[in-house]
């Protein structure tokens, strides 16, 4: 008889709960293991806050993102929402699948105000298509002790200028003495990060791939000013550098081969971890005659129509609220990829559990910089304030930039040839 | 001050494999990725042999007008280049409500591979004599207990040697590992393996840690039947 | 109806190459004819050959194509050379030669992802084991996967050492048939060891040969997954093979159609080097073989 009564009670209460909870399932990029544990911890807090909404993370290597989101859009399968970049918010948004999300927007930037350029890329035809929630702006980061060693002093350069004469100097000074050490660390691979480098010189005049009507105007005087330094600074860069992506950079880097070079902060993690502190950073050194620029990563969240059609929508706001509150927020930042995932509303900025995290606290000077940054930040192609011309997702897809650096620094074509063989490219993805 | 190049261990350590073992994130289960890949290698295999077995044995026994240039064409299907391939498979088996699945990840491998295994086990057949199955015939048995008392133990190196080469290739299958599961208890061991290096981070402990007993269980299916292995190549359809 | 009867073993396996591969086949050729970018879109403009007429005028398609045959044919000489050497080497009874053997495996059941990052690593120019050890000889360090000239020969390298173990053992299996009497009797006749291996070995084991370089042919070509996770056909697309452009064209600048295109054409192109391997190389026939 117990068994009977418990039985029925089970049978009436288990569809209540079941009928009750929401699940949503979202994917992210973000492999290693302890980016999986900061996602996972941020779900089990919303959880406990939300015990009506089961969250699930689900890892795609950003090496498969673009290939998964394409095949899950066509066999509509695909998640409720998913951590991006403008690219692959663009692509998505091209493949009409995400909704707009300008009421999260406006709630979010009331409540916590957010930095104006990190909008930008997800501004499409007047509405917004993703929701950013952490940035990656470049810096030009540094070793002081180098830097004290072969410059006998550890004020970093600040223009262009000086920071040629510096990579040369540490360059030369250090092979004489027998154990080189580069000045400058640059890389010339066909990836993403050879893009991110020349991009951030570019930026330093203010360089513009696109008008406000979303025309071509990459073929300028500043790129070809810009494309010639890279190459100039290039020669102070280690010889293997040419086929380097993130990883090698950041390993020579470490293993102190390399003085200085414009990169994301996140090298503090490891140098924390060895209880290393030599490092710092400073803005993105600009001619005099130029700008305060650099490259700036917005990373965001776009939501799927399928969210839409399962009835998921509500707790996926909700959920996206719940990660930009600044103590959360700092979770995403702070403790999963330090220096590397920086806030990009300034209440998040300004809050204290950011600043209290022990590795950002270690290096407050640089983070203090890194957090400058995100003000003169711009991305390719976003240049004017909104994505104008929906090509600079095939542009960058097909690594145009980083080609067109191959071509000078290993094909020792021309500049000005390789800049106009880039925006031929770039015109034949307009068509 | 620097810091020397970690590439290397200095010190010997088992906290990797403690790692690998016992840290179960959600997304990195590493014994669950072996699990996974096993059920798929060891299903895929079996089924694409029970196919190939079915096939080549008609193919050898019971040849029809241009049967010869069938089974090269079997082959050709092997050659096409996987990519744009990618998406239709894909959202075939959306359809089918196969993705995210073991099953429509088994059911694509034995596909891609049944045809070679056809191939390679039909000259097996073709070199034990279709005599000793006709006396069989002649002392009262049917045709399929001829098949499964004769032929069948006749040609086993070469069905064990099929089976393994088809286990091989799937055990480090990537790309359509990748499209087709999502879920991250439901990953391979390639998947696995993938997320522990990312073009950022490289995690030299466990992913080496992993490489390593990724390559365990695979001797250890391996070694009872190398000799099996061998002669299945050397005899029959390389046999000259 | 009886001449037939073959046919009813093999419907299985026609029934679900026509569902998980033919079909896909017939989605990328519909493709490959429409102006499609991410090759779902609905109902998409008819453009007849404008995509291949596209990539006819594509200088890096053009270029891939002759990559990809150098890049076989390279890997061809490498895979059919080296493990034949092995196994000559390696065909000895005892303990020592058995456990060699079965390590010789490893890098054939190591993923290709493994194997493709773990060598980007070894490889790297200033901090990388290769070229630590290249200094300790006294010699200047090399840039072995962003320089031009060196990418494409050193992915060969690595592919091929993927490749070797298996076709080491395929090979060391046809060796291992050859009766030791027929060596003994040409000692007799006097002739000395390469003459044996000239008259007695390669004729024996030609069969073989041609089998692993069949397999060697067609992994090869369509090797994807170590180029892509090492230079991502760079550095300035030296390493741009087919199988790596096709899929940049379909997963990175979203040209599903001129994808589709490119892969019909290699996919033309394969099969008829396979067709020409078997007609021109296939080793005589004997009684119903292959």
């Amino acid at each position: 008889m117990r068994k009977f009564v418990i039985l029925l009670v089970l049978l009436t209460v288990l569809p209540l709960v079941i009928l009750g909870t929401t699940t949503i399932v979202f994917w992210h990029h973000e492999a290693p293991a302890h980016r999986v544990a900061a996602f996972q911890k941020i779900i089990n807090l919303f959880q406990k806050e939300n015990p009506d909404i089961k969250v699930i993370q689900q890892v795609v290597p950003w090496g498969d993102a673009w290939t998964k989101t394409l095949a899950a859009i066509e066999a509509g399968t695909t998640p409720d929402f998913q951590f991006s970049l403008p690219e692959l918010t663009i692509t998505a948004y091209e493949a009409n699948a995400i909704i707009p999300v300008d009421d999260i927007i406006q709630e979010l930037d009331s409540k916590y105000q957010y930095v104006q350029s990190q909008l930008a890329p997800y501004k499409i035809n007047g509405k917004y298509w993703g929701v950013p929630i952490w940035t990656m702006p470049m810096v030009l980061i540094y070793r002081p002790s180098i830097l004290e060693q072969y410059l006998g002093t550890k004020e970093p350069p600040r223009t262009w200028n000086e920071l040629l004469l510096a990579a040369q100097k540490i360059t030369l000074l250090s092979s004489e003495k027998g154990d080189t050490i580069y000045g400058i660390g640059l890389t010339a691979g066909n990836n993403l990060c050879t893009q991110e480098q020349v991009y951030t010189i570019m930026a330093n005049l203010g360089v513009k791939f696109f008008d406000e009507k979303g025309n071509l105007t990459f073929n300028s005087p500043q790129t070809l000013r810009a494309v010639e330094f890279y190459k100039d600074l290039y020669m102070f860069s280690p010889p293997g550098s040419t086929g380097w992506a993130w990883g090698e950079i950041e390993m020579n880097f470490s293993a102190g081969k390399i003085a200085m070079m414009p990169y994301f902060g996140g090298l503090q993690k490891r140098f924390y971890d060895l209880e290393n502190y030599d490092l710092d950073a400073v803005i993105q050194p600009y001619p005099i005659d130029g700008v305060k620029g650099n490259l700036i990563y917005p990373n965001d969240v776009h939501i799927f129509k399928s969210a839409v059609e399962k009835g998921h929508l509500e707790a996926v706001k909700k959920f996206l609220i719940f990660i930009m509150r600044p103590d959360i927020n700092a979770i995403l930042t702070a403790q999963m990829e330090p220096g590397s995932f920086v806030p990009v509303t300034k209440a998040a900025q300004e809050s204290e559990h950011y600043w209290d995290d022990p590795i950002i606290k270690a290096f407050r000077h640089m983070n203090e910089v890194i957090i400058e940054a995100t003000n003169y930040g711009t991305l390719y192609g976003f240049e004017t304030g909104s994505a104008v011309n929906l090509a600079i997702g095939s542009i960058s897809g097909a690594n145009t930039l980083a080609e067109m650096i191959q071509n000078v620094v290993t094909n020792k074509m021309g500049v000005v040839d390789a800049v106009k063989w880039a925006e031929e490219k770039m015109e034949s993805f307009m068509k | 001050m620097t810091l020397k190049p970690s590439l290397f261990p200095r010190e010997f350590t088992f906290k990797h494999y403690e790692f690998i073992f016992f840290t179960r994130y959600p997304s990195k289960d590493f014994p669950q990725n072996v699990v996974n890949s096993l059920i798929v290698g060891i299903l895929a295999s079996a089924f694409a042999n029970f196919l190939a077995v079915i096939g080549a044995y008609g193919l050898s026994r019971y040849p029809f007008p241009g049967s010869d240039i069938f089974s090269r064409m079997l082959l050709i299907i092997y050659v096409l280049p996987g990519i744009p391939l990618l998406l239709p498979i894909y959202s075939l088996l959306a359809r089918m409500r196969l993705t995210d699945n073991l099953i429509g990840l088994i059911l694509v491998y034995v596909a891609i591979n049944t045809p070679f295994a056809v191939w390679f086990l039909k000259s097996f057949f073709q070199a034990i004599p279709v005599e000793l199955e006709e006396a069989a015939k002649v002392d009262g048995a049917s045709s399929f207990r001829a098949f499964v008392s004769i032929t069948l133990p006749m040609s086993l190196p070469g069905i064990v040697t099929t089976f393994m080469y088809v286990l091989v290739t799937t055990w480090g299958e990537y790309s359509l590992a990748q499209i087709i599961i999502t879920s991250d208890w439901k990953k391979t061991v390639p998947l696995g393996l993938a997320t522990y290096m990312t073009d950022q981070y490289i995690e030299w402990g466990p992913l080496l840690a992993a490489t390593t007993l990724v390559v365990v269980p695979i001797i250890m299916l391996f070694l009872p039947f190398t000799k099996q292995f061998i002669s299945g190549l050397s005899s029959g359809a390389l046999k000259d | 109806m009886k001449k037939y009867r073959g046919l009813i073993f093999v419907l299985p396996v026609i029934i679900l190459v026509l569902f998980i591969v033919v079909l896909p086949i017939i989605t990328m050729l519909n493709n490959s004819l429409r102006d499609v970018r991410f090759g779902f879109e609905k109902n998409p403009a008819f453009t007849g050959l404008k995509n291949y007429l596209d990539l006819l005028e594509d200088e890096t398609f053009i270029d891939s194509i002759g990559k990809s045959f150098l890049w076989t044919a390279e890997n061809l000489l490498i895979q059919l050379t080296v493990p034949l050497l092995l196994a000559l080497l390696l065909n000895r009874k005892g303990r020592f030669y058995q456990f060699v053997r079965s390590v010789l495996l490893i890098p054939w059941i190591l993923p290709m992802v493994v194997v493709s990052i773990v060598w980007r690593w070894l490889l790297e120019p200033n901090i990388g084991y290769v070229n630590y050890l290249i200094k300790c000889l006294g010699l200047s360090l090399v840039n072995f996967l962003g320089s031009t000239s060196l990418a494409f020969h050193i992915l060969v390298l690595i592919n091929s050492w993927h490749f070797i173990p298996f076709g080491t053992i395929l090979m060391l299996a046809a060796l291992s048939t050859i009766p030791t009497s027929l060596y003994d009797a040409a000692k007799v006749d006097g002739a000395n060891s390469f003459k044996r291996l000239i008259h007695i070995t390669f004729p024996l084991i030609g069969r073989i040969i041609w089998f692993v370089g069949l397999l060697a042919f067609m992994w090869s070509f369509n090797t994807f997954d170590l180029i892509w996770l090492t230079t991502q056909g760079g550095p300035a697309n030296s390493t741009m093979t087919l199988p790596t452009y096709i899929y940049k064209l379909a997963f990175k600048t979203y040209e599903a159609g001129k994808a589709s295109a490119a892969a019909l054409i290699s996919t033309l192109i394969l099969i008829g080097v396979a067709v020409i391997y078997f007609i021109v190389f296939t080793p005589r026939e004997k009684k119903g073989v292959a």
